[in-house]
């Protein structure tokens, strides 16, 4: 039986595919039914989504100037 | 994206030709993740950027020998780790990955649950109405705070699945961790996210 405790310890494993049989039944059946759980779902799932929209980090310009070089002198030797 | 094994073979062709702005998109493209995965090793910035310039030294010497029988990025991130561990047993800093902290097997946030195992401080519901989050620059400098502050293990593995896309294999195979080890730091990673969130729409952050 999913309370709402194992429920929010349990949705990692639940995206992972690690939840099965009925097990995942009543982890899905208790978000279905549960309204705070259900918030803190979207919440989970907001925060994921702000998370993949995080500019790039920008390489410092020592550091891919090093490595291209690195690439051209490697490229040269053959 | 996952790349798939054939982008792979097409960029590896491409970097054996000697095509510089290929190379370049590749750096660029890898930096997050790679400095990020040093960081968990090193301790510090510039040494992870150190231990990444390292790296990239390494790939360009190596790449005829690769082989395709991992992804490109997981290649990478194995030469990358290699490095890293040789700068930390250097510095004489702890392996992490090697086994997951007491603490991180607890529950998280069981304050916030009764004995009865329901909500006792409830997730506090954002606001009605539309809205991108991901598009609102206050929304991501918030999950990038949080994302700073977590343990460098769960960013690590947060940044590597999350922020940059990669399989769960991927991370597993450069981390040298288990599924299990890595699905209860990626939790404690993502729900630290979650709760910075609730907090950033309650007006708290």
């Amino acid at each position: 039986m999913f309370l709402c405790r194992k429920t929010y310890q349990h949705m990692t494993d639940a995206d992972e595919g690690a939840l099965k049989g009925w097990t995942l039944f009543w982890y899905r059946f208790h978000l279905s039914t549960c309204p705070h759980c259900r918030t803190g779902r979207k919440q989970l799932l907001q925060s994921l989504a702000v998370a993949r929209a995080l500019p790039a980090e920008e390489v410092p310009p020592a550091v891919e100037e090093a490595a291209l070089a690195a690439f051209r002198q490697s490229r040269q030797k053959l | 994206m996952t790349p798939t094994a054939k982008d792979d073979a097409d960029l590896v062709r491409r970097l054996r030709d000697g095509e510089e702005a290929a190379f370049r998109d590749l750096v660029r493209s890898s930096h997050r993740a790679l400095v990020g995965v040093a960081l968990a090793y090193v301790g510090s910035h510039a040494a992870a950027e150190e231990v990444v310039q390292e790296t990239w030294t390494a790939v360009v010497s190596q790449l005829d020998r690769f082989e395709g029988r991992s992804s490109l990025r997981t290649w990478i991130g194995a030469i990358l780790v290699n490095r890293a561990r040789t700068r930390a047993v250097r510095d004489k800093r702890t392996i992490p990955f090697s086994s997951l902290a007491p603490e991180e097997s607890a529950d998280v946030e069981p304050e916030r649950f009764t004995p009865g195992g329901v909500w006792g401080q409830p997730p506090r519901r954002a606001p009605d109405g539309p809205e991108d989050l991901a598009l609102r620059k206050e929304a991501r400098e918030a999950i990038d705070r949080e994302l700073q502050t977590l343990p460098e293990t769960q960013r690590t593995v947060v940044v590597l699945r999350d922020v940059e896309g990669w399989t769960s294999e991927e991370v597993c195979n450069v981390l040298g961790v288990s599924e299990t080890n890595q699905r209860v730091l990626l939790h404690r990673g993502r729900m630290r996210l979650r709760a910075a969130l609730e907090r950033f729409q309650a007006g708290d952050l």
